[in-house]
């Protein structure tokens, strides 16, 4: 007969830990008394009515107590015992300094990661533009029918918008762009940025120095003027006021300095280094209802809202629709915030970076509480005699709060020493540039950040430590030695292996399917041959070069002066190299068709000189590519892609004619398809026409070598130098370098998961040898007593090395779950819709998991097997 | 005795068959004790909650006996006067005496 069960766990549960099991004992002795005297019900009876009558003196006990915990609470924080408990503290670990060192790296490295990547994503992706306002400011973007959607507007439906909106308070177009400064020192590129007459409103900003353009600058024909940004002004004139007058010497023109910008954090675009005046000449391309060659941006007004702005763009773009029908459904404008639109491309990477750092905090944290719990246990002697002698359990408690908190304190200044060389470390290894650097900083809001996870680390540590001492009874440490009372610390330790292997299948598993996504990128067929490639940019000046004959001229000196370099065995140039940011499409009508605005076929549109097929490595499929005779003379011809032939021309492009731009051009010649955005992105259909009769010649030259392509780029120089000192060449670099470049992130993403994968993977097989390893050593007189009496060491290892496998397989079925619920997350970085959720990639990584678990158990389950049975039980006498 | 401190009426009773029962005092035996004298029923969790009162004053301490020596044999919760326990129930029984009795306490206790 036992009591009434519900009674007994309710009594179990009210009771003061120390007071359960005498509680449970007198009840029980007398129970069963009772039974036998009075029978069972009345027995039941008088227990549950004993039960109901203890549970509230019990509780009230309880709560009694706790309080006065509280009540006591500030002689425990006493300063005077706080330097005693330091001191202590001080003595221990100087004299066994390698836990509290380790501890205080690992904490340091944790914490300074923390610090660094929440420094770049909070400037980058959380804080608003260093701009007044700056939620307000919008960026037009376009979604061309037929294309994609671009940053940029038509200069006349800009001109529209900002006429008749209601919702914005200014709106500018702008153009970034680069010229040449002449110096005495020799040409030099220079970014700049040319503005409508509200930018500076648009931005919010006014010169520090002078003025900003007046109405006159706007027009054709107007005075060169410019204002310099704070940076460029103090490079260029060392922060000097007598700059407002001077002129400097842009791309050959001079051009006055009307005012200066004022030092501001982030300007718009940040890589302008001057803003002059957006002129809209009449004849521009720019200047017709057809191109969307601009970009521009507005304020919305204060006391509209941004969602108002976008639906009065909405419909501002529906009405020019329907005012220019030939135009209708060709493109849809819309604004999005600026700040967004900075941050939109470097979210994901940072964000996955932000969940990776919280992954090696975690895997730091347990490392920590791991190595300080088996170092408790060790201490057991210490925790015991100094409750023995009339040590409070609070002060016990409080010394190893004051501990965990000095070693979280000093790994917390460490990590703050450290952020600002990981936050160095991250902007040079981050693939691409991040946006707003100059604002980039370990700060105050950083600190904090800082400072509240060594706080959090530190009482985390603190709380098994407290529990694992609690433990330490006086009788039973001194009696058995460090071998009594550690259950609970066995399944803490083994539940913190648990975590580690969990976390390093999701990692694991994260960085397999990354380094798959990786992989099909380098590997994939670009369709052309970027080895051995050399590539520069240069922009010989319109002031220089004013018509097509002149800058024909200076091209047919240039290419064939490369040419003849040595191991250059052919040079060709063009205005959109792949993998470069920059590309131009436009619609056009296939003549002999019933192509009729609007519904008319797009293509993007490659100028490039005769030379070009040959130096990027592209085939020529049918037909003929261009010739030194494709001249401005010549009838206008074209190449298309595979794709166009495909998509427009049922494979059966020659010659057929197609006009753009007014112009009529017959196809000569079919190229093979090329990537030209990305490695595994779609083929685009790609337009090429000779761009001596296409008229445009800023652009890249292409020079394939035979030798290491860089080493033609001095002799390249020299020749370019020679044949006009005035134009600059700028961004040179291989083609193998703009592949690499472009596939960097997903390198960037691969390594750094699979790198802390494997760390997470070797800790986790660290503490599982560790578990394993002390469960044999505390177990050896069980081990001994079992091989004495006739057990196999076959048996032996199979027992230890199953209980590794117990847990490592708890921790794969806790990571495969981490795997499939963040899978979605991660494919945002894997192409053409392949899965994080991989069958062989999870089994796989299980597979390792699992082979390392029993290699990590190995070694404990051999020793365990090797025990000599009679030394064993010797030691027990 | 902590300053202020009164006994209670429990606490008392407690205390009483806590000395009354010498090196035999342990949950048990005090409920039975109790029980028998006052006639009432005793919830053993007052007996417990009663005693960690009493220890948190100072009045009495507790040694743990090994297990006895037979199968399921329990430990128990042996319960000791203090000297500051045996001085609070002298203190507390005399006065409770002197107000029975009305007779007026010694000077030294008024100064208390």
């Amino acid at each position: 007969m036992t009591p009434p069960r519900l009674w007994r766990w309710l009594l179990h549960a009210a009771a003061p830990r120390a007071d359960r099991r005498f509680v449970d004992a007198d009840l029980g002795d007398e129970f069963d008394e009772r039974v036998a005297r009075d029978g069972a019900a009345a027995a039941c009876a008088w227990y549950a009515r004993q039960a109901r009558r203890s549970i509230g003196p019990l509780l009230r006990a309880r709560v009694t107590r706790a309080s006065q915990a509280l009540v006591n609470l500030p002689g425990v924080l006493s300063m005077r015992d706080l330097r005693s408990d330091l001191l202590f503290f001080w003595r221990r670990a100087t004299r066994r300094p390698l836990v509290p060192l380790i501890v205080v790296l690992t904490m340091a490295v944790g914490i300074g990661a923390v610090t660094a990547v929440f420094s770049v994503a909070e400037v980058v992706l959380l804080r608003p533009l260093p701009l007044p306002d700056s939620g307000r400011i919008v960026r037009f973007f376009v979604t061309i029918r037929n294309g994609g959607t671009y940053p940029s507007v038509n200069y006349h439906d800009f001109l529209d918008t900002e006429r008749t909106s209601q919702t914005l308070s200014a709106a500018a177009a702008f153009e970034a762009q680069a010229t040449t400064w002449r110096t005495d020192g020799g040409p030099e590129p220079l970014p700049l940025v040319r503005v409508g007459p509200s930018y500076a409103k648009v931005l919010g900003v006014t010169p520090a120095l002078g003025r900003m353009f007046d109405a006159a600058e706007f027009l054709p024909g107007g005075p060169p003027v410019a204002i310099l940004t704070d940076r460029f002004w103090r490079r260029a004139f060392g922060g000097d006021a007598v700059a407002i007058g001077r002129s400097i010497n842009l791309d050959g023109v001079q051009t006055r300095i009307v005012g200066v910008l004022p030092a501001a954090e982030f300007l718009f675009p940040a890589a302008a280094e001057i803003w002059v005046p957006l002129v809209i000449a009449p004849d521009s391309y720019l200047n017709s209802r057809n191109s969307t060659g601009l970009s521009a941006l507005a304020r919305v007004r204060g006391d509209r809202s941004v969602d108002e702005a976008r639906s009065e763009i909405a419909t501002i773009g529906k009405r020019l629709a329907q005012q220019y029908p030939y135009l209708s459904g060709r493109r849809v404008p819309e604004i999005r915030i600026l700040a967004e639109t900075l941050a939109a491309p470097v979210r994901p990477t940072l964000l996955l970076l932000s969940a990776i750092v919280v992954a090696v905090l975690l895997i730091a944290a347990t490392n920590i509480a791991d190595l300080l719990l088996s170092d408790a246990a060790s201490r057991g002697r210490e925790f015991a005699i100094r409750a023995a002698i009339g040590g409070a359990t609070a002060r016990l408690a409080r010394q190893i709060v004051v501990e965990s908190l000095a070693l979280a304190a000093v790994g917390g200044i460490g990590g703050a020493l450290l952020a600002p060389w990981l936050i160095q470390a991250l902007i040079a290894l981050y693939p691409t540039p991040l946006p707003r650097l100059a604002e980039v900083g370990v700060h105050a809001r950083a600190y904090g950040v800082g400072l509240g996870a060594t706080l959090i680390a530190g009482l985390l540590v603190s709380v098994p430590l407290i529990r694992a001492a609690g433990r330490h009874q006086l009788a039973s440490v001194l009696r058995d030695g460090e071998r009594g009372s550690s259950r609970r610390g066995r399944r803490l330790t083994s539940t913190l292996v648990v975590v580690e292997v969990a976390l390093s299948v999701a990692l694991l598993a994260a960085g397999v399917a990354l380094a798959r996504a990786f992989a099909t990128s380098a590997s994939s067929d670009v369709g052309f041959s970027p080895a051995g490639t050399l590539t520069f940019n240069i922009a010989p000046s319109d002031s220089k070069y004013p018509d097509s004959a002149a800058i024909a001229g200076f091209y047919s000196r240039l290419l064939p002066a490369l040419r003849q370099l040595p191991g250059v065995t052919a040079v060709g140039t063009t205005q959109f190299l792949p993998f470069t940011p920059g590309q131009w499409g436009d619609n056009f009508v296939r003549v002999g068709t019933s192509d009729r605005a609007p519904d008319l076929p797009s293509t993007t549109i490659q100028m490039i000189s005769p030379g070009l097929p040959e130096a990027l490595g592209l085939r020529v499929v049918s037909g003929r590519a261009f010739t030194a005779a494709d001249s401005l003379a010549a009838p206008r011809v074209a190449m298309v892609n595979e794709t166009l032939a495909r998509q427009q021309f049922e494979n059966a492009p020659l010659g057929r004619d197609v006009i753009f731009q007014k112009i009529t051009w017959r196809i000569v010649g079919v190229l093979n398809d090329k990537r030209h955005t990305g490695v595994l992105d779609p083929p685009q259909p790609e337009l090429y026409v000779p761009w001596e009769q296409f008229g445009r010649y800023t652009g890249w030259v292409v020079m394939r070598t035979n030798v290491a392509p860089l080493s033609a780029l001095p002799a390249a120089k020299e020749v370019l130098r020679a044949i006009d000192p005035t134009v600059a060449m700028t961004r040179p670099g291989t083609m193998d370098e703009r592949v690499a470049a472009v596939i960097a992130p997903e390198r960037f993403r691969a390594t750094l998961t699979g790198t802390l994968g494997a760390t997470a993977l070797i800790l986790a097989a660290l503490g599982l040898y560790g578990v394993m390893a002390h469960a044999v050593s505390r177990r050896t007189h069980e081990i001994g007593l079992r091989l004495a009496l006739g057990e196999t060491p076959a048996r032996v290892r199979r027992r230890v090395v199953r209980g590794a496998i117990a847990l490592s397989a708890a921790g794969i079925g806790v990571g495969l779950l981490i795997a499939y619920w963040t899978a979605p997350y991660l494919e945002t970085f894997l192409k053409d819709g392949a899965t994080a959720r991989d069958a062989g990639t999870l089994l796989l990584v299980s597979a390792v998991l699992f082979a390392v678990s029993v290699l990590a158990a190995w070694i404990p389950a051999r020793r365990a097997a090797r025990l000599d049975p009679a030394q064993v039980l010797r030691s027990l006498g | 005795m902590p300053k202020g401190d009164f006994i209670g009426e429990f606490e008392l009773y407690v205390l009483l068959a806590a000395q009354h029962l010498g090196d035999d005092a342990y949950g048990v035996t005090i409920r039975r004790r109790i029980e028998d004298r006052t006639g009432r029923e005793v919830a053993v969790g007052a007996i417990y909650a009663t005693l960690g009162r009493l220890e948190a004053k100072g009045l009495v301490s507790f040694t743990l006996s090994d297990p006895e020596p037979i199968q399921g044999g329990r430990s128990r919760k042996y319960v000791h006067l203090t000297a500051a326990g045996r001085r609070a129930l002298n203190t507390s029984t005399d006065a409770m005496m002197r107000m029975i009795d009305a007779r007026p306490a010694p000077a030294r206790g008024r100064t208390r």
